[in-house]
């Protein structure tokens, strides 16, 4: 039901657009640790947040795609999205007896992977997802409660009981009317240097990165999956709000930096090591420092916007800049303008970067080998955002 | 180096991802062995990386390099393995 057709790319501006939202690329590393970040935390309800998200996100997502595609009011559109995007295989067959079946979940081998291990259910956005989409098909107030997961010894697949309400739990709201797009231009000028950008980004923008036969886009070493770029601020600005209330605010921030550091790390890491790296960046590097154009070149295509090398001159420091980094947009759009920068993603990958092509030893070692900071920010009403990682002496 | 060797890829799709490595003049026979088993190799993206995929398997390959990445999917078995060894003449 759906092709690669249906994402609107925009290399340019590093965008890459379906039902009117543009997506983000993470990987399986990245989403179930930022997971684990909310979840883990005793003063506040994260598996909330991300729920309410995921049902709110998706809930509009399906009904544009389903205007837009002209589609009955089957959920045969709801799992063939979910496997397009790489988040699995959804099985709807059973819903009127109260039970949805997911054999396959980008997020439980994202626990099952690394360092982050739990024996509980994980599906969180497989339930918010779930929710929206039954809303958004149907029509149908539910509420989709995982009772057994995969991620379980002796389990093979996710099972969600389901239970009809007689009122939505959610607000449920459509709020992009029109296609998603950013605005300025991006200006901002990349420091020379042997990485061919553009045809790193043109050429990762057109790869067939979508689910297969389990649902899952096995790409670069890693998981990766296609979220709108709106669940992401969602999560992040309410974990915030939450976390400030019990003033707790500066460590939350601190959380999500490091959440995108190790990202950085783990993710990029496994890039360097693939086949992909080999075949379409690995001939381009010609010294060290190549490496971290042509990561940056790799996250220009990951739908985070369009970042640029400032400044890499000394294997102690590096500057990016963002004209359209999708964290900032996000929290202009749903906050408006701040005094204070909001990336704490792009911030965390900035040091990320760093440690993982400069610093030696096991990668969980290198965390926090960098210091970095957002010195401006577009929610500052700057004309971009700008990255520092400096090491820490 | 002793070739075919394997070594595990850090930071993994799934735990048990390898990467295995030939001389250089054993390449071509062994990636037309496993396109003989499982079918011919597809390029994967605008770029000189090949696949070849079933429901068990995903096998990625560089052109240039004398390398695969072997990707394990959930019904990937013992018995699976042990073929792929067989077919490309690695043993541990």
């Amino acid at each position: 039901m759906f092709t690669q057709e249906d994402f609107k790319r925009d290399a340019a501006r590093g965008l890459k657009i379906i039902g009117n939202m543009n997506t983000v690329i993470h990987c399986h590393h990245y989403n179930s640790r930022l997971q684990r970040t909310l979840e883990m935390n005793t003063k506040i309800d994260g598996k909330k947040i991300i729920k309410e998200a995921a049902a709110q996100v998706y809930f509009e997502l399906l009904t544009t795609l389903k205007n837009q595609k002209n589609s009955t009011d089957n959920l045969e559109l709801a799992a063939s999205l979910f496997k397009f995007l790489g988040f699995g295989i959804l099985d709807f067959s059973n819903l009127n007896e109260g039970l949805v079946i997911s054999p396959f979940s980008h997020y439980v081998e994202g626990w099952q992977c690394g360092s982050i291990n739990t024996e509980g259910c994980v599906c969180r956005v497989t339930e918010g997802y779930i929710e929206g989409a039954v809303k958004a098909i149907l029509g149908r107030n539910i509420s989709a409660t995982e009772v057994s997961c995969y991620n379980q010894i002796d389990t093979t697949s996710c099972h969600f009981k389901i239970v009809e309400l007689v009122a939505p739990k959610y607000d449920f709201n459509i709020t992009r009317f029109e296609q998603f797009s950013f605005s300025p231009e991006p200006k901002e000028k990349e420091v020379a240097s042997n990485i061919d950008k553009s045809t790193i980004v043109q050429t990762i923008m057109d790869m067939p990165l979508e689910g297969n036969n389990e649902g899952l886009i096995p790409a670069f070493n890693v998981y990766l999956a296609h979220t709108p770029q709106d669940f992401y601020n969602k999560v992040c600005i309410n974990f915030i709000k939450e976390m400030d209330r019990f003033g707790f605010v500066d460590i939350a921030k601190e959380m999500l930096v490091e959440d995108a550091e190790n990202c950085a790390l783990n993710t990029f890491a496994g890039i360097l090591d693939s086949e992909e790296w080999d075949a379409l960046i690995s001939p381009m590097i010609k010294e060290d420092r190549d490496k971290i154009f042509g990561l940056v070149a790799v996250a220009n295509a990951l739908g985070w916007g369009r970042i640029n090398v400032k400044e890499h001159n000394s294997i102690e420091s590096l500057e990016l800049t963002s004209s359209n980094g999708y964290e900032a947009f996000g929290y202009i759009e749903l906050e408006e303008y701040s005094n204070e920068p909001k990336c704490f993603m792009l911030r965390g990958i900035t040091a990320g970067l760093m440690e993982l092509v400069y610093e030696k030893g096991e990668l969980e070692d290198r965390v926090g080998k960098f210091n970095s900071t957002e010195l401006t920010c577009l929610t500052q009403k700057n004309n971009c955002c700008h990255f520092l990682a400096s090491y820490s002496k | 180096m002793i070739f075919p060797y394997r070594r595990k890829v850090k930071n993994c799709i799934r735990k048990d991802t390898y990467r295995y490595y030939f001389d250089e003049k054993n390449v071509n026979k062994v990636w037309k062995n496993l396109q003989d088993q499982f079918g011919k190799a597809v390029q994967w993206g605008a770029f000189p990386l090949f696949q070849i995929e079933n429901e068990k398997i995903l096998i990625r390959k560089s052109l240039k390099e004398n390398s695969f990445t072997l990707i394990r999917k959930s019904t990937f078995s013992k018995s699976d393995e042990v073929l792929i060894h067989k077919l490309i003449d690695f043993a541990e």
